[in-house]
């Protein structure tokens, strides 16, 4: 697995953005950009920053796209890996298409029926059914992620982190890790699934709004 | 209960433990150790916060103050002599005299007579320095930046006395990068931006534009070409 990104330079960006110096800097100083996004390298000029390509294109689109309807704070706080303070009804999740049933099904018959539930343990169902729809993982274990998110996940607070699920020889585990961060496995181990959770946290953000 | 967020008030002497306070007003000098969330903070004399402050409102300060964490508040007004050994966070800042930070500075509009030491980014939106004392930041980005040497009317008109010819009188930044960028005595490796104009004083290694590019009288540019 290939996990060099390609980096592009601010010049560059700026050019290919169609952005100005002004508008890059407001959007770091409102945290609409991850610090760890800015990397520095020297150059024969000295030092110039650099940026994660794909990612830095994607969100420079975003806030493009969303900047006209909500503020820039708000904004900011859609991006940011923090959970939101926001409950929605079990029913809600449903019928906007943010959580299937099954899964709901299998949280309330795992967890007890809420009529309400907070951000957190929406973000837990909407993993579960990222997991569940993808086909390659049952209910069984999506018991063991579910304990492993709520015993785990909230020590990561505000920090990006990646949800793996891997096999090998038919056994199964996961664990959660912080980014950003390389591993490497022998060949046996397969991993199935590999969520980055702020990613999830940001789209889930963008449906729940 | 709005009633049981109380007001903190060190007249003469005093220390205080940190938290929740309305209003903050130290007269005379005072301590505050550990954290402190507050509406408005004011300052005359000497003050020192060990921990972090944060102000809803408005941080005014006449005299020294030194913030051994990070100093967040919407407006900060500052008269005198500011050490931040973490971060400066505000909507706006107006400062005459001197600020030093150990980290980044950031501010929509950011005003500064004086001096200033930044080891981190200065990052503002609108930003106006007049050089009074030889000031130094590591990196500085915004849209309008303006560096100018002291007005003509200077706020302290002794300091030509007790510092005599201001010779020392330079901002040393490694790269400055905006979108219309104005300096005058400012010593830069890099200096990037669309509308550029490099006055008397100036020193830069290497100036990179998008639009336009001045190189008035007494100023020295060893490269420079359009981006």
């Amino acid at each position: 697995m290939n996990m060099e990104k390609e980096l592009i330079s601010k010049k560059e960006l700026l050019e290919l953005a169609k952005i100005s110096y002004g508008q890059l800097y407001r959007w770091k100083r409102k945290n609409l950009i991850p610090e760890d996004w800015f990397i520095r390298k020297s150059t024969y000029t000295g030092q110039e920053t650099f940026f994660p390509k794909d990612k830095m294109l994607d969100r420079i689109q975003k806030i493009k796209n969303m900047k006209g309807d909500i503020s820039l704070d708000d904004l900011a706080n859609m991006l940011s890996p923090n959970l939101m303070e926001m409950v929605m009804e079990s029913e809600n999740l449903i019928n906007r298409n943010i959580v299937s049933k099954i899964t709901l099904d299998f949280y309330t018959k795992e967890r007890g029926k809420y009529k309400e539930l907070n951000f957190e343990k929406i973000l837990y169902l909407y993993i579960l059914d990222k997991l569940f729809g993808s086909g390659k993982i049952n209910f069984d274990e999506g018991k063991t992620v579910l304990n492993l998110l709520e015993n785990y996940y909230p020590q990561y607070k505000g920090k990006s982190c990646e949800l793996n699920f891997l096999r090998k020889l038919g056994i199964y585990s996961c664990f959660l890790i912080s980014k950003p961060s390389e591993i490497h496995f022998e060949n046996g181990i397969k991993i199935v699934k590999r969520l980055n959770l702020s990613d999830l946290i940001e789209e889930l953000k963008i449906k729940m709004v | 209960m709005k009633n049981s967020i109380k007001n903190l008030k060190i007249h003469g002497q005093g220390i205080s433990t940190g938290g929740k306070y309305n209003t903050i007003s130290i007269m005379g000098e005072g301590k505050i150790n550990g954290h402190v969330d507050c509406v408005n903070l004011k300052i005359y004399g000497e003050g020192e916060i060990d921990g972090d402050l944060k102000a809803t409102s408005t941080v005014n300060i006449k005299g020294h103050t030194a913030f051994r964490g990070n100093l967040e508040a919407k407006n900060v007004k500052i008269q005198g002599e500011v050490e931040v050994n973490g971060e400066l966070i505000a909507d706006e800042a107006v400062i005459s005299g001197n600020i030093s930070i150990n980290g980044d500075c950031n501010a929509e509009i950011f005003t500064l007579e004086g001096g200033l030491t930044i080891d981190g980014l200065l990052n503002a939106d609108v930003l106006k320095i007049n050089l009074y004392w030889p000031s130094n930041v590591h990196e500085i980005g915004g849209t309008e930046i303006t560096v100018k040497k002291e007005a003509k009317l200077s706020f302290l008109g002794l300091k030509d006395i007790i510092m005599p010819s201001g010779a020392n009188k330079k901002l040393t930044a490694d790269i400055i990068e905006g979108d219309n960028i104005n300096l005058e005595n400012t010593q830069a490796k890099v200096v990037r931006g669309n509308n550029i104009t490099i006055g008397s004083g100036c020193k830069i290694e290497l100036v990179e534009y998008k639009d336009s590019f001045k190189n008035e009288e007494g100023a020295e540019i060893i490269t420079y070409r359009k981006m």
